[in-house]
């Protein structure tokens, strides 16, 4: 994921990147709710 | 004509569209290598079998209204390497499924074979791909062409645009020369803070006489001319066949010595865009009537701190500026993760909940 890799390279330099953080959470979330559905059959 | 075997690894949208303007433009004549599976476990969709080791017609409508077809070879990339091996595979898959594939494609590959990036993320799908193919050379691209897919093998030119292709070895060069030439603080630069945000980037805190000399080494490597200052830069010779490949092929093709900074704008621009439409359920072009305004200002401000700790200084100021300039273009466009989740009673569950404790966590301050 995009943010994934920008936390990625803050990690590595220490640079706090909260915004991002919480976003790639978010995003996780809403890609494991896609994958879900995408593996759900259809009602 | 080039001598250069070709290959495209991923026939989306991107991949037709730079297989057909390959063959009709360049002379050359990219193979189509397609996974059996994709990335959920979903068979590919393929209109027979009996097109393996065979040719199938990709049509391709243009941006000016016409269209054509183009015939072109196409084979799963786990099947048996034939006779010619590749020398050259342009990678158009999803940037996460990269690596899968070209680690499938590899027995394909020639020897010394090269590889072209043209995947969104491609910083994240190279710095991958080096891992597990350390031996390659990579080229990165970045294009604003529009393309559709709509349907297998028919795409759409929606949208005429510029590509660009650097190698990040060749980044370093060019960052040391501006350095050089902008002595200590480049125009826009963040200044130095005590809070770990707008670090000052290592190359600034180089003597000069080390900035010399790795700027004339940037030069010897990448400029025909005696003085830098003197015309575009040259590309490097490894690059120079696929690049010229590239650039007849009639989507632009220019070499950019700051490729990673390239890449680093265009992914704080999408770091800034695609989250939050996502989580707002609004087309990508509306943000800024939205309440995205303070994502966006937060997002330009931590990636230009990483940015500037990886020695390419920027300030949020001027990624803001990049993000607003490409809003606009996005209007009704929304991300095709929005499309299959959007307002789904487990995602908002899930969400909010993730959210408090993210805040709970003391990670970002509690959304009003």
């Amino acid at each position: 994921m995009i943010t994934g890799y920008v936390l990625s390279q803050a990690e590595k330099l220490g640079v706090p990147v909260p915004t991002i953080q919480l976003l790639d959470s978010l995003m996780s979330l809403i890609e494991w709710d896609r994958v879900q559905r995408l593996s759900s059959p259809v009602e | 004509m080039s001598r250069l075997r070709w290959a495209i690894l991923g026939a989306g949208a991107v991949g037709c569209l730079w297989g057909t303007h390959l063959k009709r433009f360049a002379g050359v004549t990219p193979t189509l290598l397609l996974r059996r599976k994709g990335v959920d476990g979903q068979r590919i969709a393929t209109p027979s079998p009996s097109w393996l080791f065979s040719h199938v017609d990709v049509k391709l409508e243009t941006s000016e209204g016409d269209s054509w077809w183009s015939s072109l070879p196409a084979q799963y990339c786990d099947g048996q390497p034939g006779r010619d091996r590749f020398d050259v595979v342009l990678v158009t898959t999803k940037s996460y499924e990269a690596e899968q594939a070209l680690s499938l494609a590899r027995p394909m590959m020639a020897p010394g074979a090269r590889v072209v990036l043209l995947t969104n993320g491609a910083l994240a799908a190279h710095e991958a791909l080096k891992r597990s193919h350390g031996d390659v050379s990579f080229l990165l691209g970045s294009t604003t062409h529009g393309s559709l897919r709509m349907a297998p093998l028919h795409v759409r030119h929606t949208g005429r645009g510029q590509t660009w292709f650097g190698s990040l070895a060749s980044s370093s060069y060019f960052e040391s020369l501006y350095h050089f030439e902008h002595s200590v603080d480049p125009p826009g630069a963040a200044p130095a803070q005590g809070n770990g945000h707008g670090r000052r980037p290592q190359e600034q805190q180089q003597p000069r006489s080390e900035q010399l000399e790795d700027a004339a080494v940037f030069a010897s490597h990448l400029y025909t001319t005696d003085s830098p200052a003197l015309g575009p830069p040259a590309v490097p010779s490894e690059w120079a066949d696929v690049l010229g490949v590239l650039g007849a092929s009639q989507l632009g093709a220019e070499w950019d010595p700051m490729m990673q900074r390239r890449l680093w704008i265009k992914l704080a621009v999408n770091c800034a865009i695609n989250p939050s439409t996502a989580l707002a359920r609004v087309p990508n072009g509306t943000l800024q009537i939205n309440a995205g305004l303070a994502v966006i200002h937060k997002v330009c401000e931590e990636v230009a701190a990483v940015m500037t700790s990886l020695g390419m200084p920027i300030t949020s100021a001027d990624l803001e500026r990049e993000v607003f300039k490409v809003i606009p273009h996005l209007l009704s466009i929304y991300l095709s993760v929005l499309c299959v989740s959007c307002r789904s009673p487990r995602t908002r569950r899930k969400t909010t909940a993730r959210c408090c404790k993210t805040c709970r966590m003391g990670v970002a301050p509690r959304p009003t």
